[in-house]
């Protein structure tokens, strides 16, 4: 159960690099229908396809969508598979965390269908990369509390601090389904400002209009706005990491990783912004969100040595 | 013989200053201080006058002090019945009544000549009132009387938000009188998960607490009610619009922590569980206040 479990964690990160892939190569309209490709399940240029005006058939971007259909698919059965397996087998946190995954898998594949059908509308794309998040995250749960053998506990410092990271990838998600990756090619200033006036607007969803998003609605300073955000996030973040070593110091090996994690992942950052989105760096950007974001779910199961000290209490109504 | 006899002096002046201080409850006081401060910063906007920020900590703090004061006055016998509280000066007798009613006026007068004189006649009245709620009315009337006397008496010890925005704005605003609500809702859960795990001493000292009188299971029920009061009070400053969106995330993610806890305390009152959700609760409405901070900076420097 364990290493089926390991299993898929590892064919989930796929199904999410695959995905990000999908993205960066403009291949999310790659078969502008769902959930057949020009209506085949098997994307060829046929005379079928033919019939799709607005959209010329792609080979690689049509056979790209497709292996990410086709990936998910096998892992939305090897989710329904394991809770039908870990059911009789185990209580608590496992079995409520594996039924959730299968009705979520259901969703994200939903979500799926309407990046597709709502032509890569910026909110559903988002929507579409955390969903992944999260399934990828539960299923890490769960081979984790497997093979520690130790319930989650759902809130701690740790918890706190994978929020912070959920919410710097919602503005990671967000930067890139505006494709504002691009806007500012240098670091830390942003097009040679120091600072760039944020608009509460940029966060609200735009209208939906016109026949599909690829390349984004918005114009130059709103761009740099969203990117500017994601920016200052990655600071909320590291500072969020230094409380977290603060008040967690015992747990060297979880925060470890972490920092790992998180230290690459900035560099990262940095290096796309310069280097304005190189294919492998792009992905690996996406990867190492993800495992950074594993990391810190990793803190959920840590070992934990809970001291219970009696400090005399003064209380105003006492 | 004579340098003996000054040791022991400087020693007994030293005690003395430590009891005096120990009656002041200077914790407590200190997390009033911070919310009063919150309050004064969210009221102001880039520029503040830090004589006068300085000004109404103290004077906000001396009536404070000097509200804890005179209830370890009132509560001296009771004091006695109880383990965690009989080393109280007052009521071991290190320190005389007579002393300790002087202490405390003259910390009232100081007090409330800072805040009439400096700052302006409206927190001046409001604190004296809030310490009178909580040194007279909850101390001598309330305590003894009902089991919804921290309820009530919550109220006194929520209002120091609201002197901190009235002294820079000498208005009495709505949101400031949210996080008075804030506040007073959230006394009920913390004050009752300390009750249920001192309620022997209570029941001692014939203290009519909740847990006294309706039993622990009850209390703890009761606190988790209170506390989803606390998620829908909490997020009210964002529904109206005073607050933004850092402030909501960080409440939330409390408020579902918090919840959490009570919940816990409610399935099964141990004492270990209302120990762990007392603690909890000191650091909810630090990282509550923290958060209302953060986010009336982040919005001024950001948008």
């Amino acid at each position: 159960m364990r290493k089926f479990a390991l299993f898929n964690v590892f064919l989930a990160l796929i199904v999410i690099t695959l995905g990000a892939l999908t993205r960066l190569l403009d291949a999310g309209l790659g078969c502008p229908d769902w959930p057949v490709c020009y209506g085949q399940l098997i994307p060829q240029n046929n005379q079928v396809a033919a019939e799709f005006t607005y959209w010329q058939f792609d080979s690689l971007k049509a056979w790209m969508e497709m292996i990410h259909r086709y990936v998910a698919t096998a892992l939305g059965l090897t989710i329904v598979i394991q809770a039908i397996l870990l059911w009789p087998r185990y209580l608590g946190a496992v079995r409520y965390l594996s039924i959730f995954l299968c009705l979520w898998v259901v969703l994200q594949g939903m979500f799926g269908m309407w990046t597709v059908t709502m032509r890569l509308w910026p909110p559903i794309v988002s929507a579409h990369l955390l969903g992944g998040a999260i399934t990828i995250g539960a299923q890490f749960l769960i081979w984790r509390v497997l093979t520690s053998n130790r319930e989650p506990r759902f809130f701690s410092v740790w918890s706190a601090f994978a929020l912070v990271v959920f919410l710097q990838m919602a503005l990671g998600a967000w930067t890139s389904s505006q494709y504002a990756g691009l806007v500012c090619p240098d670091f830390p200033t942003c097009q040679g400002h120091w600072w760039v006036d944020i608009d509460a607007k940029i966060l609200s969803a735009p209208k939906m209009q016109g026949d599909e998003y690829l390349g984004g609605l918005l114009g130059m300073r709103e761009k740099m706005a969203i990117q500017w955000l994601h920016r200052l996030g990655a600071i909320a973040v590291l500072l969020m990491f230094f409380y977290l070593a603060l008040k967690q110091s015992m747990q060297r090996r979880s925060l470890y990783f972490c920092l790992g994690f998180l230290s690459v992942q900035i560099l990262l950052g940095i290096l796309n912004a310069i280097w304005l989105l190189p294919l492998p760096l792009a992905l690996l950007h996406n990867t190492f969100a993800m495992l950074l974001w594993l990391s810190a779910l990793n803190g959920l199961t840590a070992k934990t040595l809970e001291i219970e000290k009696e400090a005399p209490i003064e209380e105003l109504l006492a | 013989m004579e340098k003996v006899n000054e040791l022991n002096l400087g020693i007994r002046v030293g005690y003395t200053i430590r009891d005096y201080f120990a009656l002041t409850k200077f914790k407590v006081v200190a997390m009033m201080l911070f919310t009063v401060l919150v309050g004064y910063l969210l009221a102001t906007r880039e520029n503040f006058n830090l004589l006068h920020m300085f000004l109404t900590l103290t004077g906000v703090g001396a009536c404070a002090m000097s509200g804890a004061v005179l209830n370890h006055l009132v509560d001296r016998y009771r004091d006695t019945q109880m383990q965690r509280t009989k080393r109280r000066p007052v009521a071991t007798g290190k320190i005389s009544v007579e002393a300790a009613f002087l202490f405390s006026m003259s910390l009232l007068c100081l007090g409330f000549s800072i805040l009439f004189w400096q700052i302006n006649m409206l927190t001046a009245i409001l604190s004296v009132s809030s310490m009178f709620g909580y040194g007279v009315i909850y101390s001598l009337w309330l305590k003894p009387a009902t089991p919804q006397n921290i309820t009530v008496g919550g109220l006194a010890g929520a209002m120091p938000p609201l002197l901190g925005y009235t002294a820079v704005t000498n208005v009495v605003a709505p949101e400031a009188l949210l996080w008075v609500l804030i506040i007073f809702t959230w006394t009920p859960p913390h004050f009752w998960a300390l009750a249920i795990y001192k309620r022997e001493d209570y029941a001692k000292a014939e203290v009519p607490m909740l847990p006294v009188t309706h039993g622990v299971e009850f209390t703890a029920f009761q606190a988790w009610l209170y506390c989803l009061l606390l998620c829908l009070v909490s997020i009210l400053p964002v529904l109206i619009g005073s607050q933004g969106l850092i402030y909501l995330v960080i409440a939330t993610y409390i408020n579902a922590k918090f919840t959490w806890y009570t919940y816990r305390m409610w399935c099964q009152p141990s004492n270990q569980n209302a120990r762990r959700t007392f603690r909890y609760s000191l650091f909810y409405i630090m990282w509550l206040f923290g958060a209302l901070l953060l986010d009336h900076y982040v919005s001024l420097i950001a948008f």
